[in-house]
This record gives C-alpha cells, structure tokens and sequence, in this order.
C-alpha cells in the first residue's frame, strides 16, 4: 500500500512513512473490547497458491439491501501533493488516489491478510534458488475508470514502465524484480526476482496499475500531472473526478451499483463488518484546509461529515457532545517514542536507558495529560497490528501482560519516584534480560518469547556521590550519579541534552518532559532540555545523529514489521561513526545494530527474506521484544483512535480497526453508506 | 519632462541585476546549509543506500556543489524554477496559480488601506492637536499596535461565528451546486459577487491595521506643509480651506505617501504568510508557510527569488516615480 502521513499536525507529517507496502500480510487481531477483530484468522502461506477467484464474481445480495445515493464531505488538514500515482507520497493525495487505484492484491483492513483485488491468484516458486520466480493470474472483466478494459497488457506495462522510470517512490519494490513477462505456463503473468522479498504479495504484488492507453505516450512520469491535466484515470471504484481545485477542494463521483466488482470478492463477503456491493455513495467531496482548528470547527458547524484524522485530546469534549457525530474507535498505527544514542555513554548501556524508562510517569502522562484517550506504550509496533506483537505469539494479553510492563513507572508515591530503588538498580547493575526477576520493586515475569537482551551485563559502573553539576545543584539534587568515576559532565562535557519541540508545537508532551528531566534530574542526573524546531531537529537526529536523546512526536508505522525493523533497527540503516559520519539522513540514528551491545541485525535480515508469513510473523514479534529489552527506543503511548464521522446521516463505518480515520480511511469509501 | 537619465536608468538596471544575482546566491547558499536534503521526503525506510544515491542523482543533487549552482543560476534567469519534490508539480505552475490570488486580496487591501489613510490623516494632520485628531491617532496606533491575525480571529468570531455573516475560508464557494442547487453553473457576475464576498472578511481584517500605516506619514508631511509659504500664499489669495487642504496642502505631502505605497507593495507576500493561514485562504503566503515546512527547497528558492525581484522592481519604480511626482527631485543629471 502507498505511504501515508499522519494528521498529528504538520509536524508529524511527510517525515515517517512507514506504510510503505513492503511487508507481508500480518495477522492483526481485534483486540478486547473492541469490534471489528476477525476470529476466522485464514492465513495464506506463501509458497503455495492462493485459493483461486478466476472469474469475476457476480454481485450478492447483500449489497442489494444498502441504500444507494447520498454524497460524504471529507476534510483534509491539507491540500493534496499532486495526483501522480508514481510521484506522490503524500496521504492527503492518496486520500483521492485511492478511489482510482485497485492493486492486484488487497490488504484486508480488519485482519491486514493479504487477499486477491485484481489478481485473481498467484503462487511464488524456486525460493530455494534464492531468485524466485513469482505466478499470478489477471482477474477478467475488470474496466478502468474511463471505461476501458483492463487486462494482462496493462499489467505488464505497468510493470515495464515502472521499472523503466524507476520512481523514488517504488525503487525499493522494482529493484528486486529483474523481469516481468506474460508467464510460459498456465499462469498469466511471470516476474523474475533477483533475490527473495519475505512480503512480495504486499509490495510486489501491489504496484499501481496504470491504463496503457493513458499512460504509454508519457516519456516521463514526472511529466504526468493528473487532475492538474483534468485526467485521472485507474483501476478503483471511481467513475470520475468531477472536480479538481488542488488548493481547496474535489470531488469523486463513485461508480453505480455493479460496476466494481472488486468488492463482491468472497473475502469481503465472509466479512461480518465489510459489506460487498459498493460502493454505495454516489459521491464523495473533499474539502482542503490549512488548519486542523478550521476544520474542525466546520465538522462542528455541519460542512463536513468527517475529516482525515482523529480527535485530539482538546477537541474531543465538543465532539462528543454533537449529536450528529459519532466516534468511531480505533487502534493506532504509529507510536509515540523515545529514543537514545547508543554511540554515547551512558546511553550505550542497557542497564543506564531501562533506568530512564522507569523514571517516566506514564500515569501522569496517560492520564492526567492524555486524559486516559492513550494506551502506555511498550513495543515498537502498536497494537493495531497485533499479528505480529510479542503478545499474540505467546497466547498473552495484549497491552496488559505484566511482561509489557517491565519499565513502569517506580514509585514510592503518585508521581513520586523511587528514588533510591532506582539508585540501587543503578548501582547493582543487574538489567532487565529476560530472565525473570524483581527489579525495583516489581516483578518481572521474563520474556514472552525465547529471546533475551543483547548483553546480560552493564557496560559501566554506577554509583552516587558529591554533587558537582551546576544544573543539580541549582535544583538542591543531594547526589549526583558517576559513572565509572565520572559525573555526566565530565564525560559529555555538558550535562545530558534532552532534543525537544517548542513548548506550542504540543503543549502535552511538553509538561510531560519537564516531569521526566525533572525526574532524572533529582535521581541525580544532570540534564538540560534544548528546543529544537522539526526541521532542525531532523538535521541534527538523522543527518548527523548528534543528540543523547530526543522524542520525534508520533510516528506512524508499517503493518509489516520487516519493513519497520530494517528501516529502524538494522545497522544497514544507520551511520557508523567509527569508519565515517555522514549527513546522509538514514532511519536509525541510534546506531542500533552497529554494535555488539545493541542490535539484531541477523534476525531483521532473516525476517526480510522469509515468505512464510508464520515464520516471518514470529521473528518480527521475537525482534520486538528483544528491542524492548534492549531499549534504543523508549515507546510511551498509543493512542485510542477516536475518529469522528457523521453517524447520524451515515453507517457502515469500520469500528476497532487500525487508523480507521487515516491510514484506513479509504477502506470506507466503498463501505459507508446512507442510514437506512 | 523626463528628470531621470538614460544612464542613470541603465545604471541602476545594472546594479538591480547584480543585486539580484547577489540575492540568489545567498539564497543558494541558505538553503544548501540546512542540514539534510528534500529528497528525506522521498525515502523509504527500506531503501538502500544505493537506491537513495539513486534517488539523489534523479534530482542532480550528487552533482558538484559548484554545478549545482551554475544550474541553479542558469534556469532561474531563464525563468526555469525547476520541479516541486512536494507537490509534484512544475514550481512554476505553483506560482503561477497563487499568485493572482494573493494579488487579488493584498492589492484590494492595499488600495483600501491607501484610499482610507491618507484621507484620514490629511484631516488629522489639517487639524493636529484638536480633540478628533488626538482620538483617532490614538485609536489608530492601537489598532496598528495589534497583531494582524488576533485581528482576524475576532473579526471571524464576530462575522463569522456569531452572526454567520460572511465565510472565513476559501476565495470562493467550494461546492455551489449544495448552496445553489443542482445544476448550477457559474456566471461572470456570480463568480465575482462571490469571490467578493468570500474576500471581505480578509480584506476588512487586513485594512482594519493596514490603513493606520499610511495615516500616520499623511498627518506628519501634512503637519510640515501646512507651515510652508505656498500653503500661506493660498491661504492668502483668499481660497477656501477645503481647498487649500485638499489642493495645496494635501497634493504635496501625498508624495512620501505614494511612493512608500510602491514599496509595500513588494511586502505583500510578507504580510500573506500569517493572514492566508488564518483564512484558509490558498495563496503565496501559504505556499512559503507549506514549502518551507516541508523542505520544498525549490518552491521556497523560487518565492524568495520572486520576493526578492519584486523587491528591486519596486525600487526601481519608486526612484522613477519619485521624479514625477516632486519636481524638485532629478535623477541622473549633470550638476550645474
């Protein structure tokens, strides 16, 4: 699937994009207490052929019983960055785009498998000679937006251009394939892997499919601007782009009853919370804003029926009393993080970050800040894709499980921490592994899995003494930490510098940032917090990794675990200072992986070619948790997704699933309907 | 009754352009200095090292530093802006769509804020010292003291909020076949009534502050010209007050007024940044605000570079006009 952004402001968007769809099909898992989870988990190996849907499916009735009609206004926090299905990256572009792109497989928004769309079936062959050979066969009776049939021809150009042109946006997905070609055998279409992609199905097999009538005369892509050029033509469930004012607003006429059958496919019909037979509207408008305040205050003032995104903690109360809108929960598909530089002392050792983890109050942030509308957090991929959590791999609940829980807050008292159980922790040296045990006062029951940290040991030694930092002493600290001998300063030559945004950029995280300096502060840890705008902190962070530690926000992540783990985790994504330092901006500024004490390169790298789902699924969880013993990243929150729509005038939507307000919104256009 | 010479003129042409080439290497300059690169934009997590210099090429950025600047010299003076990485499009198109817009309600706003303040402030500055003027001098310095979108945040409340008056967003209505009904089509006369009336809430923010500026030089020049002898003379030959404040008086302290008007006209975009947000107003105040947010660093080159033209433009048009409209000024003659 295409990357999207998020809608946590402009801060958080166009920087982590993480859908990128090169992941393979991941279980996720409703989880309790919320609807939408599917029980009926039919997974499909890889390596074998997919159950076959040849023949283009008549629509079902239950379509039939859905009102058809009626016109859904969406918001948009921003305009769309062009509509070039090959350029774009951008979600508010995709927002549109995806009315007119059907791919040739499908990700089941409830359950995240992959299922057919356009291809009807394919298999993958000689894995074992290291380059596949990928089978599937083109659905017939398919037609393009404009009316035009769609067919193998297509396919293949679509293939041949993209490789030819070599978009930014798709590199990573045409590379491995050296050829594509109508298939020898009885399949339809053949591509030639130069070396094995554990997610194929999902990335491979989901390139755009262009109409070779519109597209073959484009020397370039870049050349293309659809909608600027008032064409846009594809594969979804448009009929047209009525209107296209890229600044303020579009309009998508949907196409009438039967005529995309891509939504009678029998996955969507086994569904209990997807309906087959739309789409059902007749049209969806689209409104573009500057600010998420305006558009807000338009869903209030009844323009709109509901925007991309979710509720913040400060709009919600006026949310939940219009009666005309509902909110639609969710799960969340990005993290709220932490992270350490693993090049610097202290931060290199295990036994110094768990220690920091357990000064967080995640109780004042969860609920006094947050006001209970996020979960705490614990490993780097959230619980919207529970597939491949450490929980669902170990029978545990998730999110609850005391081993979630390993860095809770320690207290002596609300909001006070234990000081001196940190202190001795510290002083002990004796890190979270794995192993069970009691750490500051709190059982730990061991890992879910069969994994442990990096290192069982601390790199440094830890003890308390005479306070010579200015920063603690100002604060009345009555000791300070040394390490190996030495205070914080004397090895770092300034106190420790803590990366954050401007105080008005989230005033939430702020306060919480001030609560945990403060924390470590009187533990005896010099720290000073330095206010960095986004651009500059991504220069400083990404390009030239010259930070202790910083929070980035919220990052939205892929469902497909390999593609987040090599892109965060491995060492292939991470500047080696110790050969050279670059500026060149590579996804894991904590040099995890790099060194001994912190990495797991060879199982991200083993995930990454893997194509049995099963297996790929269970080294991702185990990866999981072995992050979160090692701790580069500290996760304090997922949020509970409340997204607002117009309940009143409107059903069908998608409830408990991941990100049903952004990165799954679409999955709604051909869902929502008029209330009956 | 030209009073500016064609070597001057030429002179100063000359020294426009090298300001200009000046301008666009600092610019360069800047913008190669922030850390990182827009291609971030574009990067997945998986790509591979190799797969992003490849991305880098596609862009000429693993071009020489020294290329990179030869080219980006070349194709601005040949109007070539180059592509936008964040919006897909040609920076041209970009402009080229925004600006008529940011035109549309800053050129209206400074038209207004020139008709309204210079009138007031030829009566102040006629009347210095008298009850009316110290009041609305000083209302006139409060407003001016307000920042423009706290402003527009109560005039939106107000008209908008309260007493659903006039829209605070768009430059027209977005789906007039909803307010219109089904089949509606827009006429020349509709379209303008609605752009009009899509405008006013902006452009009665704006001129709320934007009249003061020109107010207060009209009521300081209008001061001195009343103590000068063609001002006494009038008086003299037995005029009407009315006349000789409007004709005499006032006609000669509009000269600072003018052409102080041609050089705010260049801050135009300046002023757009803040008050397009506010409105949701889709111009080149929000192209600068998205661009450089978003590390479009050639969208953001370009608006610069326009910004900076304009800028040297309005120089030039001010020195000329400044001939024409004082007589006593001459450019670019022998001394005699």
């Amino acid at each position: 699937m295409p990357g999207r952004e998020t809608n946590r402001g402009k801060l958080d968007t166009d920087r982590r994009r993480f859908l990128m769809g090169t992941g393979a099909g991941a279980l996720a898992v409703g989880m309790a207490g919320c609807t939408g989870g599917d029980d009926d988990e039919t997974d499909t190996p890889t390596g074998e052929s997919t159950p076959t849907e040849t023949a283009t499916p008549e629509p079902v009735d239950e379509g039939e019983d859905v009102p058809r009609g009626g016109t859904l206004t969406v918001g948009l926090s921003q305009p769309p960055k062009g509509l070039n299905p090959l350029s774009t990256s951008s979600s508010y572009s995709w927002m549109i785009l995806d009315h007119f792109m059907s791919y040739g497989t499908a990700l089941d928004p409830v359950t995240y498998e992959v299922q057919p769309s356009a291809y009807a079936d394919w298999t993958v062959e000689n894995v074992e000679s290291g380059e596949p050979d990928i089978y599937f066969n083109v659905r017939e009776g398919l037609t393009f937006t404009d009316g035009e049939d769609f067919g193998i021809d297509d396919v293949l150009f679509s293939y041949n251009y993209i490789m030819d042109q070599e978009p930014g946006r798709y590199l990573s997905t045409v590379d491995p394939i050296s050829e594509a070609s109508e298939a020898d055998n009885d399949w339809d279409v053949h591509l030639s892997m130069e070396k094995p992609i554990g997610t194929w199905d999902s990335s491979q097999l989901q390139l755009p499919l262009l109409p070779k009538h519109r597209w073959e005369s484009v020397d370039s892509f870049e050349q293309k601007t659809p909608g600027e050029d008032g064409e846009l033509v594809g594969l979804g469930w448009a009929a047209d782009l009525s209107q296209f004012e890229s600044d303020t607003s579009a309009a998508v006429n949907l196409r009438n009853d039967g005529e995309y059958p891509l939504t009678n496919l029998q996955w969507i019909e086994d569904h209990d919370n997807l309906r087959s037979g739309g789409p059902f509207l007749d049209t969806i408008q689209f409104r573009f804003y500057q600010s998420e305040a305006t558009m807000n205050q338009d869903l209030l003032d009844g323009a709109l029926d509901t925007y991309y995104g979710s509720v913040s903690v400060s709009q919600i109360d006026q949310v939940r009393e219009d009666n005309r809108i509902g909110l639609v929960q969710g799960q969340d598909d990005g993290i709220s993080y932490f992270a350490y530089n693993l090049r610097r002392t202290p931060f290199d050792d295990i036994l110094f970050r768990q220690a920091l983890n357990m000064l967080w109050d995640e109780i004042y942030w969860t609920q006094r800040l947050q006001r209970d509308l996020v979960h705490d957090g614990d490993f780097v991929l959230p619980p919207g894709y529970a597939a491949i959590r450490p929980e669902t791999h170990a029978d545990a609940d998730l999110l609850t499980d005391p081993a979630t829980d390993a860095y809770n807050f320690r207290e002596d008292s609300p909001g006070v921490p234990s000081y001196e159980g940190i202190r001795s922790f510290l002083e002990n040296g004796t890190p979270i592994t794995g192993e069970s045990g009691t750490f500051v006062g709190q059982d730990y029951p061991g890992a879910l899995q069969d994994v442990s940290a990096s290192v069982n040991e601390p790199l440094h030694d830890y003890s308390f003494g005479e306070v010579k930092s200015d920063v603690l002493k100002e604060e009345g600290v009555d000791k300070e930490l040394y390490v190996n001998g030495q205070t914080i300063p004397e090895i770092l030559g300034r106190p420790v510098t803590y990366l954050m945004y401007p105080p008005e950029t989230s005033p939430e995280l702020t306060q919480a940032d001030e609560n945990w300096s403060q924390n470590m502060i009187q533990l005896g840890i010099p720290v000073e917090r330095e206010v960095q705008t986004f651009n500059s902190l991504i220069g400083r962070v990404y390009a030239q990794e010259d930070f202790d530690l910083y929070h980035m926000g919220w990052s939205n992540m892929s469902a497909f675990g390999t593609s987040t783990l090599y892109g965060l985790f491995h060492s292939d994504n991470a500047d080696d200072h110790r050969e050279e330092q670059t500026d060149t901006l590579l996804n894991n500024p904590m040099g995890y992986g790099v060194f001994d004490y912190a990495g797991d390169d060879e199982r991200i790298s083993s995930a990454r070619t893997e194509m049995d789902s099963e297996k790929r699924n269970s080294m991702v969880a185990q990866s999981l948790e072995k992050i979160y013993l090692d701790s580069p990243y500290m996760v304090f929150g997922y949020d509970k997704v409340q997204w607002p729509a117009n309940t009143t005038d409107f059903a069908g939507f998608l409830q408990g699933i991941a990100a049903p307000g952004s990165s799954n919104l679409s999955s709604h256009f051909y869902n929502v309907h008029q209330q009956e | 009754m030209t009073r500016i010479s064609a070597k001057y003129l030429a002179q100063r042409l000359i020294i426009s352009y090298l300001t200009i080439l000046v301008i666009m290497t600092l610019l360069f300059v800047l913008l190669h200095s922030m850390p990182g690169s827009f291609i971030q934009t574009m990067q997945s997590p998986d790509m591979t090292g190799e797969q992003i210099e490849r991305l880098k090429e596609q862009w000429g950025l693993n071009e020489p530093l020294w290329k990179q600047y030869v080219d980006f010299m070349v194709n601005y003076q040949t109007g070539e802006f180059g592509w936008s990485p964040h919006w897909n499009v040609p920076v041209w198109n970009l402009i080229e769509r925004r600006l008529p817009r940011t035109v549309i309600l800053f050129g209206a706003t400074t038209i207004t804020g020139f008709m309204i303040g210079p009138l007031v402030g030829m009566y102040l500055g006629w009347w210095r010292g008298t009850k009316r003027d110290r009041s609305i001098f000083t209302g006139g310095l409060i407003a001016y003291s307000l920042p423009s979108f706290w402003i527009a945040w109560l005039f939106i409340w107000l008209f908008s909020f309260e007493l659903d008056l006039l829209p605070a967003k768009y430059m027209r209505t977005q789906f007039p076949q909803e307010v219109y009904g089904t089949g509606f089509e827009w006429t020349a006369m509709m379209a303008m009534r609605d752009v009009l009336w899509h405008l006013a809430l902006p452009l009665l923010s704006l001129t709320a502050i934007g009249w003061v500026g020109s107010m207060l030089i009209m009521r300081t020049v209008m001061q001195n010209v009343t103590e000068q002898d063609y001002v006494f003379l009038a008086r003299a030959k037995g005029l009407s007050e009315r006349k000789v404040m409007i004709k005499h008086a006032a006609r000669n302290a509009l000269i600072p007024v003018a052409t102080g008007a041609i050089v705010g006209i260049a801050f135009i975009l300046d002023g757009a940044v803040v008050i397009e947000n506010v409105f949701n107003y889709p111009g080149m105040g929000n192209l600068i605000l998205d661009s450089v947010l978003n590390n479009d660093h050639p969208t953001t080159q370009a608006v610069f570079f326009m910004l900076a033209v304009l800028l040297v433009i309005c120089r030039i048009i001010q020195d000329i006009a400044y001939t024409y409209l004082d007589p006593r000024i001459k450019f670019g003659e022998e001394e005699s």
